[in-house]
């Protein structure tokens, strides 16, 4: 047992020691929740109605009615001199122009014919940066539209009404809190990510590392069974795999609380519970990972081999987040019971804020320390066989 | 004492040792002569426990190897073939780990590593990370962390392989000074002049069996030549 920790302290202490596998290693577990940050706040700002809405309108006298309707809505209107179509759409192909609205010159005078005008709106609609205000300005457009019709119709004393078939009411009952979870369907895939990095580096120091530098040998010829050897190659890989996974955790969910996501209309509720109800339900994955990696490092002869077989392993933390995104399912509690997976599913469950059972919780931690302990018995047999010296 | 006993294995379909049988005692130092590829690596492996013979066994000071591999491996150290290093940990930071993992508390290895770099002459590097060591100062450290137990036998396997003279000088000059300390010291080599400068017994193995074995007199005369090394030449060339 003594022995255990005896090989843990020293490849803790090589790892640290490790200056460039240290910076890739926490690398991204602390650059993820920052990224995050800037992205979704840049999505908030795109995503709120712009109050500074202006839009280039070319041929604005010939419309005053119309005109009026789109200043009384609170559209500030820059007035342009008319230019031909051409010229107006490759400004909008040159971004000089963000979108623009044509008033044709004889609109009027169609008007007064009940000749449909044709109004030009020029946008890309490729621009994410514009897609609100562009859609803000269609749908003033639309109730513009709407009135004159309406007009129109009580004029000869027509209901307005009777332009009206049946009218949809979405009902969305999803919570504020639940279309916010689809939004960070990401945490739980970072946070499982980083600890699938984070202990990468000694995981393969430890074994195909120890081959290559061809200090196996001496290592084994100690006095102590190899699983004891593994096992404290585990402790350190894995507890490094921890720092780096709770650390994008806590980033993350401190990203997730300074973004200003109750202005577009979600909002991120973990409390205390919570935030302990995911760090516990993680905990055991930095040493599942460590546990891979270990028994796939030890197959390989080289560090560059070993990164090539080991990097295949970051999809699995992928897997489930990717399957919920295009074929949502509910948990169910066999779920709990598949290391990875259930770590996985059920973050995005309490993210969710959906209620979760210490049942659940149990065996998430249950079957994952096994699973753990399981690769570290088969990576002992491996380093136990003779093949491990055999270069 | 190391004793060894009809050891045989393969690999595959090959053959690598077919019997082997030899003793090393006590204040003595016993060389393994044999050409390359004689088997001499995977029978110091079989002897140190990290190959398990098909059949035949190793006792260390009477105790089996591979019934008791923790026990035996104590009263062992070992300088195998790869001499692997951590870079990033000093030559002290090296004995004091293997003195841990052989169950040393803290005085205990910290006064052997000490006692080991005074002499080993690794002072000026003895708290130096191992990361750009020469050959030599490696060997050192290496030495040092086979030795750090204080084990009553000691397998070499070509300990002078790669080294510059200096070096190699140091390792001969460590041979005897742990042989007159009353140690078991076995030691592998190809070359004829080195195990005749070192050895008390030898031993020479080739294409898996033990071919000759003796005193370095008794070798002369088995191979019927005044120079060792026409006699192992001789010995290697007669038939079986």
């Amino acid at each position: 047992m003594n022995r255990i920790f005896i090989v843990a302290r020293k490849e803790f202490r090589d790892g640290i020691r490790d200056r460039r596998a240290l910076l890739s290693a926490f690398f991204f577990p602390l650059s993820a929740p920052l990224f995050i940050y800037f992205l979704l706040n840049a999505v908030i700002n795109m995503a709120q109605v712009d109050d500074s809405l202006e839009v280039p309108i070319f041929g604005a006298n010939a419309a005053p009615g119309l005109v009026n309707h789109l200043v009384e809505r609170g559209i500030k209107l820059s007035h342009r001199q008319p230019e031909p179509l051409s010229a107006i759409k490759s400004a909008v192909v040159n971004q000089t122009l963000d979108y623009a609205l044509i008033i044709p010159a004889d609109f009027e005078s169609q008007m007064a014919s009940y000749q449909p005008p044709d109004l030009l709106l020029v946008f890309d609609s490729s621009r994410n940066d514009v897609g609100a205000q562009v859609k803000r300005l269609r749908d003033t457009l639309a109730a513009y539209n709407q009135e004159l019709v309406s007009l129109r119709l009580i004029a000869r004393g027509v209901s307005p009404k009777i332009t009206v078939g049946a009218r949809p009411q979405p009902i969305d009952v999803a919570s504020d809190q639940k279309r916010t979870a689809n939004l960070m369907n990401f945490i739980p895939l970072y946070v499982l990510m980083a600890a699938f990095v984070a202990g990468l580096g000694i995981a393969i120091d430890g074994t195909a590392g120890e081959r290559e530098r061809k200090s196996i040998e001496p290592l084994l010829i100690n006095p102590v069974p190899q699983t004891h050897f593994i096992f404290g190659k585990w402790l350190a890989s894995g507890s490094f795999a921890l720092l780096g996974m709770l650390g994008t955790l806590v980033l993350c969910i401190v990203a997730m609380y300074s973004l200003p996501i109750e202005q577009i209309g979600l909002s991120f509720n973990i409390g205390f519970e919570q935030a302990l109800a995911l760090l516990i339900i993680c905990l055991p994955v930095p040493y599942i990972a460590a546990g891979m990696q270990l028994l796939l490092g030890l197959f390989a002869k080289s560090f560059k081999d070993a990164q090539s077989y080991i990097g295949i392993l970051i999809i699995f933390p992928m897997i489930p987040v990717i399957i919920r995104q295009f074929m949502p399912f509910l948990t169910e509690t066999w779920m709990a019971s598949v290391p990875i997976f259930s770590q996985s599913v059920l973050m995005m469950d309490i993210l969710a804020g959906s209620p979760y059972t210490e049942l659940r919780l149990f065996l998430s931690i249950v079957t994952g320390f096994i699973a753990s302990a399981g690769l570290c018995l088969l990576a002992g047999k491996l380093l136990a066989s003779e093949r491990m010296i055999q270069s | 004492m190391i004793e060894v006993q009809s050891l045989k294995k393969g690999f595959g379909s090959i053959q690598a040792v077919a019997d082997v049988s030899f003793t090393a005692r006590h204040g003595r130092v016993t060389g393994l002569l044999g050409p390359n590829g004689a088997g001499k690596s995977t029978t110091l492996r079989m002897i140190y426990g990290l190959l398990r013979p098909d059949r035949g066994e190793v006792n260390i000071d009477g105790v089996n190897i591979h019934n008791a591999p923790l026990e035996a491996k104590s009263l062992l150290g070992v300088l195998p073939d790869g001499h692997g290093l951590y870079a990033r940990l000093t030559a002290r930071e090296h004995m004091l780990y293997f003195g841990e993992l052989h169950g040393l508390d803290r005085d205990t290895r910290e006064t052997r590593a000490q006692a080991l770099i005074d002499r080993l002459d690794m002072q000026s590097i003895a708290d130096r990370r191992v990361e750009g060591f020469s050959q030599g100062e490696r060997m050192k450290v290496c030495l040092g962390r086979a030795l750090v137990h204080a084990p009553s036998n000691i397998v070499l396997d070509e300990p002078t392989n790669g080294l510059d003279v200096a070096s190699t000088r140091k390792v001969r000059e460590m041979i005897n000074l742990l042989r007159d300390e009353g140690l078991t010291v076995l030691f592998s080599s190809h070359l004829m002049h080195e195990v005749a400068r070192l050895c008390d017994d030898i031993v020479i193995i080739n294409e898996g069996r033990v071919i000759a074995e003796g005193t370095p007199d008794e070798i002369r005369a088995q191979g019927q030549s005044d120079q060792l090394e026409d006699a192992f030449l001789n010995l290697l060339e007669a038939p079986l």
